[in-house]
């Protein structure tokens, strides 16, 4: 004979019961309605080195004679340059040294290694197989959060990287799919994708979010050029694009942009990125000729002194160094970074 | 320099010649060019500036779509090849050939300049990229067709023709930029894999990065502005433009930026480009130019339409300008003439403004002078005064001035060691009071006046003071005897009476003001009289006002006589004087008041006449009576002349003004206004001769209805004082007259007598309000008798005898009440036209007793018979007396022993009860 106490308190029991299961099956959902594989590799397989004919290998390098008589040229891409220039500088006052600096990008530093031009090329990207020269060893400065961005008016400000890559794919595409901090719809507004696809034959960067470019939304809007992205974003109420801390705050006078946060982690918060919480980021090396007939010692010093340099940029930059990074459980081969933390 | 001098002449000249309205207008003229240069240098400045920034923000708008479509149309190279290798014509051929290209014999490229079987038709290439040139490579990566169209084949870098295992690899999967034997291309590759997933062929895009492929990109040819990818380094330079004969290749960027405008120089981050290019966009600064310069001429156009209305209103502003100027210099030429006594002179030419700084100037200048001559007047003056006091030639003594010397009579002052040192006692005082004169350290507030005797006896005042003179310390020692005489003589005319040389009002005023203030610290009394001269207008009238002046200075002079010095006696004006007793109590004023009555008893002989003058005197004494001492002595003083009592002190109940008073003045007017309160008494007057009752006196009565019966003396005197008297005697007229009326008409012939005041004696209409009243009444005149105090009569006896005689006229009868207490002689009655006398009461109650009293009635019946005049005595209260009136031959008595006076009602009753009425 139960009591009217026993009674409800089944009743408790089996409501608490209902309730547990309801969430964790809305868990369970989540998790599976999360696209899997979409994300491309971060990085590339070290040991395939492009192969070149002899002829290339045994080319020396030669500086361009435009430049004239210098210890070390550089290229470095353009996210790099103003946060190793001034230190490079530094570096040749006080070692003597005529260091010549080129600003470029990627693929230019990919060109101007290729045509064996420079000692040291610097990238923005994780190097892809076509970058992996004969003799050339990369080395990883450290990496950089790469954020998503928004018009600063929408109210949304945090998303998982399920819902980003959804969102970039065009399967949602009204901002009233979402829902606020506060638990409210977003804004009524169509979903304007704005990328850069920059860098295809590189891993990492945009591929983090979807792998392959005909993964993206076919109403995107396509930009080539970093001010371009953040103007399209600052000027569209329903944009959202992406790009590194430092660009965002580079731009900031001219072009407001928010900043989301991704499965609840801010992009300016290191140490989730560092933890690998946060999703995506670039990766930014630089490289040496390691074969003594076109081995330069003084870049091979100067990216060590860089590499012991680059603990101490400025917050702006919002980088991560590489040595964070290794003691943070990143995987390295040698200088460089060829994987996530397990 | 001969023509320098005559074009300066020639400028003076015209600047003297033209009016200020053309001078002004010139120089707006020439300051609005002046303005015009620098506004115009200005706005061309300003709107450049704002046009560079408004092109760059275009340009730089431009500038990124520019970007946009570049980055599309090379991508677009990487989805075309994509597209053309999927396409069902390119498997086709490529499975038809790959054993053809199995084979290891040499390969002869085969050039199309024509579409291809493998390529797409033109519907498709025209919405895609269409490549400049397509080369298909077999599975070895050799190329064995190429496409070339329009382009020539030999214009195919040789590399292109054996690409090496890198390029493919960066051309597959991306648009690739690379420099190809020094020229920049674009390529892209895809690979054509067989079923089993075998490499079969691959497919190469490529075009030259130039004019073409840039137009192409842009999606035109002709633009405003100029598209150009730059090629960086040192010196950035023109990879290529979209318009070469403009922009073309190879032009250094340094050279450009003078001419153009330069922006949109963004990296092309397309990360699949080896090439260091940047994509910017010119505008040509001429272009800009053009723009700025047709805004600015527009604006210029808008500025010659406003300029001239400008100077048009200037030039209305300028002209009534001058002439404001112009009759500014009118007034500074009347005030000239007219304050200064300067005539204007005549000016050289010049223009409004020169004759009006030159008149000022010249004001200024007169203005100057006359200050100039006041100063040096005023310091010689000082200087002079100064020189009343100087040291003489050892320094050793101080001279006094010769007129001061004279009238001093001592006046050399010795200086010791100590300082001066005066000879006489007089100098003495002047030195001590000047604080030592050796130093001049007299203060300014110690200016003194010294009053000195010279030798000859005569005062003389100095006023010494002391002033800083252009930083001297000097003495001044001015003679005001006579400005002190003449001080004094308007003060004694402000304050003195100009004829008795007596105070004055003001004076008086003054002193008791002190008096009230000395009295309440001093806590002791003083007393205020008050006199008026009985009958003075009398002498003024019959005698002339300087026999009355002269009157008035001898009483002034007795008066003072009998005072002590501490006492002020005044003239208020007329024949009033007031004497203020400081110190002084009831007794002592009273004592004085006997005094100054005792001093005027004997007559005043002037001009062998003998005239006596009588006076009253009010007497008010402080505190007793409050602070308003004249008023309260002047009521004091009215008594007394009423009561020929010379002197009275005042009492409140006899002053109008008291608040008792008033209240009751105002209860009387609404009383004779409404009439009810008022009843008339009436008093029967017994013939002797007929032993009948043939007349009554009307006397009124107050029926107050909280004070009971007031009677007569109690409120006529108020009647006097407040005006009302008029009002009253007419009720009582009109109230006697019904009731005469009334009587008449029962066959009672009695007549009424009314008494009359001293205002009705001086009342022009009073006649012409009795023969209407006795008219309305339907009452004959004679019924009707009129009884006037003798004292009445003396108030104005030349007035009184003419409204008597007017009265008389008209038939009434008159009578003189009161006789014996006034100052009236029988000669002077006999002049008027009464018909009867009364002895006064006093006399006729006392007779009885009195033998004196039976002498005066007895010699006032027998003159009055004597002037044929009747007599009635009343006051009669006994039979006795009512006896001895009879023997005296008294015509008619009256008197309580007769009959007290009666309501109307009770008189009839009384009448009809008495035995008087039957001839008893």
């Amino acid at each position: 004979m139960k009591t009217i106490t026993d009674r409800r308190m089944l009743l408790w029991g089996k409501t608490v019961f209902f309730l547990i299961v309801v969430f964790l099956s809305g868990i369970t959902a989540q998790a599976i309605h999360e696209p899997k594989g979409l994300g491309g590799p971060a990085f590339t397989d070290p040991s395939q080195i492009m192969d070149m004919p002899d002829a290339w290998k045994k080319q020396p390098i030669k500086h361009d004679s435009s430049i004239g008589s210098a210890d070390i040229v550089i290229t470095l891409d353009q996210q790099m340059h103003p946060s190793l220039l001034p230190i490079i500088q530094k570096y040749a006052r006080e070692h003597n040294l005529r260091i010549a600096i080129n600003k470029g990008t990627c693929g230019i530093s990919a060109g101007m290694l290729a045509r064996k031009v420079v000692d040291i090329g610097g990238y923005c990207c994780a190097p892809g197989v076509t970058d992996r020269l004969p003799g050339l060893r990369f080395h990883t400065m450290g990496i950089a959060p790469l954020a998503l961005i928004i018009h600063p008016d929408n109210p949304i400000n945090n998303i998982t990287i399920g819902q980003a890559r959804k969102i970039f794919q065009g399967e949602i595409y009204r901002w009233s799919e979402l829902r606020t901090a506060k638990g409210g719809k977003g804004a009524n507004l169509l979903v304007q994708p704005v990328v850069r696809l920059h860098c295809k034959l590189r891993p990492g960067s945009w591929r983090l979010l979807l792998k392959g470019e005909d993964l993206f939304s076919p109403d995107l809007i396509e930009v080539g050029a970093i001010p371009d992205m953040i103007a399209q974003v600052s000027a569209n109420e329903g944009a959202i694009g992406y790009e590194v801390i430092w660009e965002v705050h580079r731009y900031k006078q001219k072009r407001k942009v928010k900043t989301l946060k991704i499965n609840g982690y801010a992009p300016n918060e290191l140490s989730h990125l560092v933890a690998g919480s946060y999703p995506l980021y670039r990766v930014y090396s630089l490289t040496t000729w390691e074969e003594e007939s076109v081995a330069n010692p003084q870049a091979h010093k100067l990216v060590e002194y860089l590499l012991q340099q680059v603990e101490h940029l400025d917050s702006k930059f919002a980088f991560i160094p590489a040595s964070r990074l290794k003691k943070a459980g990143w995987k390295f081969n040698g200088d460089e970074l060829i994987g996530e933390p397990k | 320099m001969a023509n320098k001098r005559s074009l300066k002449s020639l400028i003076i000249a015209l600047h003297k010649r033209v009016s200020l309205t053309i001078k002004m207008i010139l120089v707006t003229v020439m300051v609005g060019v002046f303005v015009w240069v620098v506004v115009d240098q200005i706005q061309t400045h300003n709107l450049k500036s704002i046009f560079r920034a408004q092109f760059a923000e275009r340009l730089s708008d431009q500038a990124m779509e520019d970007r946009l479509n570049f980055d599309r149309y090379v991508k677009v190279h990487h989805q075309s090849v994509r597209l053309f290798v999927a396409q069902k014509n390119f498997s086709d051929y490529i499975e038809k050939k790959k054993k053809d290209w199995s084979t290891e014999a040499p390969i002869q490229i085969k050039y199309y300049r024509r579409l291809p079987q493998w390529f797409p038709g033109l519907s498709v290439l025209r919405i895609f990229a269409k490549p400049r040139y397509a080369l298909l490579l077999d599975s070895r990566g050799r190329v064995r067709e190429v496409y070339h169209g329009r382009s020539r084949k030999g214009r195919l870098p040789p590399s292109l023709l054996q690409p090496t295992s890198l390029l493919l690899a960066k051309s597959r999967g991306q648009s690739f930029l690379t420099e190809i034997n020094g020229a920049s291309f674009l390529v892209a590759a895809e690979s054509f894999f067989g079923f089993k997933g075998e490499l079969l062929a691959t497919l190469m895009l490529t075009s030259p990065i130039d004019e073409e492929f840039l137009n192409a990109s842009l999606g035109r040819h002709q633009h405003e502005h100029i598209i150009a990818l730059l090629t960086l380094g040192e010196k950035p330079q023109i990879l290529t433009s979209s318009n070469l004969d403009e922009l073309p290749a190879g032009t250094l960027l340094d050279t450009l930026k003078e001419h153009y405008l330069v922006t949109g120089e963004e990296f092309f981050d397309y990360g699949a480009s080896e090439l260091s290019i940047k994509l910017a966009s010119f505008i040509s600064m001429a272009e800009i130019e053009s723009v700025t310069k047709s805004v600015l001429s527009l604006e210029r156009k808008q500025r010659a339409i406003a300029a001239p209305v400008f100077i048009l209103t200037f030039a209305f502003v300028m002209l009534w300008v001058t002439q404001r100027i112009q009759r500014l210099t009118q007034r500074i030429s009347d005030f000239s003439q007219q304050t200064l006594g300067v005539q204007p002179q005549e000016l050289q030419k010049g223009d409004q403004l020169y004759i009006l700084e030159e008149r000022f100037q010249r004001l200024t200048e007169d203005i100057l002078e006359a200050r100039e001559a006041l100063s040096k007047e005023a310091e010689e003056k000082l200087i002079l005064e100064k020189k009343s006091m100087e040291m003489d030639q050892k320094g050793e003594q101080l001279k006094l001035l010769q007129s001061v010397t004279e009238a001093v009579g001592v006046g050399v002052i010795k200086k010791t060691p100590d300082g001066l040192q005066a000879v006489n006692k007089q100098m003495e005082y002047f030195a001590q009071k000047c604080g030592g004169l050796s130093d001049f350290e007299m203060q300014d507030e110690d200016n003194l006046e010294l009053s000195l005797l010279d030798k000859n006896g005569v005062n003389h005042i100095f006023y010494i003071s002391s002033i800083t003179f252009r930083e001297e310390k000097i003495l001044l020692i001015r003679d005001i005897t006579e400005i002190k005489a003449q001080r004094e003589a308007l003060e004694h005319l402000a304050l003195y009476d100009f004829l008795t040389g007596l105070p004055n009002r003001k004076l008086l005023c003054n002193r008791l003001r002190k008096a009230i203030l000395a009295a309440q610290r001093e806590r002791n009394s003083f007393a205020l009289l008050m006199l008026d001269l009985d009958r003075f207008k009398e002498i003024n009238d019959t005698l002339g006002h300087h026999i009355g002046d002269v009157v008035l200075k001898q009483v002034g002079v007795r008066l003072q006589s009998v005072l002590r010095k501490s006492d002020t006696i005044a003239r208020f004006g007329g024949d009033e004087f007031a004497i203020l007793l400081p110190v002084s109590d009831m007794e002592h004023a009273k004592y004085v008041s006997s005094r100054l009555l005792d001093v005027l008893k004997e007559p005043f002989t002037i001009k062998n006449n003998s005239l006596y003058i009588n006076v009253s005197i009010g007497i008010a004494l402080y505190p007793f009576h409050g602070e308003d001492l004249i008023q309260r002595a002047d009521v004091a003083m009215y008594i007394a002349k009423q009561n020929q009592s010379g002197f009275s002190i005042y009492t409140p109940d006899q002053d109008h003004y008291n608040v008792h008073h008033l209240e009751l003045t105002g209860e009387l007017h609404r009383a004779i206004e409404h009439g009810d309160e008022l009843a008339l008494y009436y008093q029967p007057k017994l013939n002797y001769k007929t032993d009948s009752i043939s007349s009554v006196e009307a006397l009124v009565r107050w029926l107050h209805p909280q004070r009971g019966i007031i009677l007569p003396n109690d409120f006529i005197p108020l009647a006097e004082q407040s005006g009302l008297i008029k009002p009253l005697t007419l009720w009582v007229l009109k109230t006697a007259i019904r009731q005469c009326a009334d009587w008449h008409r029962a066959r009672l012939k009695i007549s009424v007598s009314v008494n009359l005041s001293a205002r009705n004696l001086l009342d022009q209409q009073f006649q012409e309000e009795v023969t209407q009243l006795l008219k309305d009444g339907a009452v004959k005149p004679s019924w009707l008798e009129l009884e006037i105090k003798e004292s009445a009569i003396m108030v104005n006896p030349a007035r009184a005898m003419e409204i008597l005689k007017r009265l008389n006229t008209i038939g009434v009868r008159l009578s003189i009440d009161d006789f014996g207490t006034g100052y009236s002689s029988l000669a002077y009655l006999k002049k008027l036209p009464v018909n009867e006398i009364k002895i006064d009461k006093s006399f006729v109650i006392n007779m009885a007793m009195d033998d004196d009293a039976a002498v005066i009635v007895h010699s006032t019946i027998e003159l009055a018979h004597n002037l044929g005049l009747k007599v009635l005595a009343e006051g009669v209260e006994s039979q006795e007396v009512f006896d001895m009136l009879a023997k005296l031959g008294c015509d008619v008595a009256q008197g309580n022993y007769i009959c007290p006076p009666l309501p109307p009602a009770e008189f009839i009753r009384w009448l009809n009860k008495s035995s008087w009425h039957r001839g008893k």
